[in-house]
């Protein structure tokens, strides 16, 4: 068992920043806890105190709002990937939370814990940094939005301070017509982290795509857009040979971004495999990923 | 790309341990209400031993199975009956409780035939009455077990069994290191992607020579649960060692399949009935597992032209024997 000497479990969210201004970063925020459990018991985070935001349910939920939808960021992947709203109107992030651990995992692991953990093959967080989502922190002092790419600055790394805390994850819906998907490669099909993810939104006009959103995790410390796989798609139409020439550039940019590493052999040539699946997936007739 | 495959593996496999005595033994009591208590030392470790015990006991006392309890691997009552190991518990065990129960049923015959005036060769327990011949004689073993009792005799028996094995000759080897074997062929069809690495398992047939299957679907069950262990070996279990020290001592780290990884399985039971088997059977434990990683090693090769020797078949291998193939015919 962690060895702990505070526990709080706040039940509004104002008291919850209380504790957190006044415990000058000793205290460490608890969502799901799939991650900061198993780290404390291996001894690898070591923590003062917890604030348990459990009981926090205002932000703990899903909405709309015109064109954007808004995700308490106590939000947990089972309700991310079985949401109506998030299934029709931005389902990568629905196959992206699905696509986390097990069912156990997914019914206790957050959409905020994901982002704060700073995984490089956090699952959703490939899917939030493709849909520019933007995530609102809030501390006593007042509340501020980042964009989820720049929060991240490396493994483990986020920007968020410590008496902030992430509340809600924000993005505008794809425009109507818009084709999303997300795929992962792990070891095995379920109960397993990323070796990689992809996530890609396209925008189709007269058969040609006019705007397109591409992210990878697992290649860089942590998920990113690349706007160069985004570029090579803008402006083309949908074929099996637009699948092959992204298949190529998607090699050349995780060749570029990897170098000389022991995992840019495998990556290099298995981001094809997962590119190809993915665009066939999004470019067939099927109804599956449209907005 | 993908690219489908199919292989195929056989096995035989020894029942028992290898050229070594490994008995067991049980005891049964017949007890005064008709029902029976069985003691035997063999583990349940889910492989379903405490069924076909039961069912083994229920079988030879003429008795339902729920008639019997079986009480096993407590060390404090249970007789010894080796490990739950080379799967032998069906077989050694099995023919223990036969012998244990067929010495107890002998002697309820006997005083059933005494009572009853019938020729002892005649009589047998079935469906819980004393029959004679093909005829049922309406008197229940229950009654006769009763009347035992007011006899003052107990129908108690024990039993032990020891398959019989030779020592290996030192120089050639040579021997009976068992008593019995197991057969087996799987078929395993596969989907690799020549890219990603990954070996999708789509299906596997297994065809198992059981002896006689005392439960047919706990057998499909044992098969069933080595094919998915197979696959495990197949593609995905390794020991990371590094300055000799595990690197993946952990079910997070050390991988095994999830049901999700696990395909169809259609189970075929072959029933080559083994004579000195209880009621038959032989084993199927740990046969279930040996031909699956060949037989999707197999697959794999026909999938790809190319043969991988290495197990598991993880998609950064199968990367890289897919490049180094590659260069090979680039300088030919």
């Amino acid at each position: 068992m962690p060895d702990l000497s505070e526990y709080y479990q706040p039940q509004s969210l104002t008291a919850a920043l209380e504790l957190l201004a006044k415990s000058n970063g000793k205290l460490i925020p608890l969502a799901g806890g799939t991650d900061i459990v198993p780290a404390m018991g291996k001894g690898e985070l070591k923590a003062n105190g917890l604030v348990d935001l459990s009981k926090l349910s205002e932000i703990r939920r899903i909405s709309m709002d015109d064109s954007e939808i808004k995700i308490g960021s106590l939000t947990t992947f089972a309700q991310i990937e079985t949401s109506p709203l998030i299934q029709a109107k931005a389902s990568l992030l629905a196959d992206a939370a699905a696509a986390v651990g097990s069912p156990q995992i997914r019914t206790t692991g957050t959409i905020g814990g994901n982002i704060a953990n700073a995984s490089p093959a956090a699952d959703t967080v490939t899917a939030l940094v493709t849909l520019d989502a933007q995530a609102r922190l809030d501390s006593i002092k007042g509340s501020r939005r980042v964009l989820v790419s720049e929060l991240l600055c490396g493994v483990g790394k986020t920007n968020i301070h410590p008496q902030e805390i992430i509340t809600e994850i924000t993005f505008k819906i794809p425009s109507t017509g818009s084709k999303t998907g997300f795929i992962k490669l792990g070891r095995r099909k379920a109960l397993a982290i990323a070796r990689m993810n992809l996530a890609i939104i396209v925008t189709l006009d007269n058969g040609k795509i006019s705007f397109a959103r591409v992210g990878l995790g697992a290649v860089g410390p942590n998920p990113r857009r690349y706007p160069v796989l985004e570029n090579s798609l803008v402006g083309q139409s949908p074929s099996e040979s637009l699948i092959d020439e992204f298949a190529i550039e998607a090699e050349r940019e995780v060749t570029r971004v990897l170098g000389s590493r022991p995992s840019a052999i495998y990556k290099c040539e298995a981001v094809k495999g997962i590119a190809r699946d993915l665009l066939k997936k999004m470019f067939s007739d099927s109804g599956q990923g449209v907005v | 790309m993908k690219k489908r495959g199919y292989g195929l593996a056989n096995m035989w496999y020894g029942i028992g341990n290898t050229a070594n005595p490994n008995p067991s033994g049980a005891f049964v009591d017949f007890l005064d209400d008709g029902t029976a208590i069985v003691l035997t030392g063999c583990a349940d470790i889910g492989q379903g031993s405490n069924t076909v015990l039961a069912q083994i006991a229920a079988e030879t006392l003429g008795i339902c199975i729920e008639d019997v309890v079986i009480i096993s691997a407590d060390t404090e009552v249970t007789p010894d009956a080796g490990a739950s190991s080379a799967s032998r518990q069906t077989y050694v065990s099995g023919n223990a409780v036969r012998l244990a129960a067929e010495k107890v049923r002998d002697q309820v015959i006997a005083i059933a035939a005494e009572i009853l005036n019938l020729p002892t060769e005649t009589v047998n327990l079935y469906q819980g009455e004393i029959w004679n011949s093909n005829e049922s004689s309406g008197v229940s073993i229950k009654d006769i077990i009763i009347k035992c009792r007011s006899k003052g005799i107990l129908t108690l028996g024990h039993g032990s069994y020891n398959p019989v094995t030779t020592m290996l000759d030192p120089e050639t080897g040579k021997g009976i290191p068992y008593a019995t074997y197991a057969f087996a062929t799987q078929v395993a069809e596969v989907e690799v992607d020549t890219e990603t690495g990954i070996v999708e398992v789509k299906q596997i047939v297994a065809a198992h020579d059981v002896g006689t299957a005392i439960n047919p679907q706990n057998v499909e069950g044992q098969i069933e649960g080595g094919c998915a262990m197979g696959i495990g070996y197949a593609l995905l279990e390794e020991v990371i060692l590094k300055d000799g020290e595990i690197q993946n001592p952990g079910m997070s780290t050390y991988l095994i399949p999830t049901s999700l990884d696990v395909p169809e399985i259609h189970t075929i039971i072959i029933e080559e009935s083994e004579i000195s088997g209880p009621y038959g059977a032989k084993g199927v434990g740990e046969p279930a597992l040996v031909p699956t990683a060949a037989a999707i090693a197999n697959a794999v090769a026909d999938a790809l032209g190319i043969r991988i020797y290495d197990l598991p078949l993880t998609p950064e291998r199968v990367v890289a024997a897919l490049k180094s193939a590659q260069e090979d015919s680039k300088k030919v």
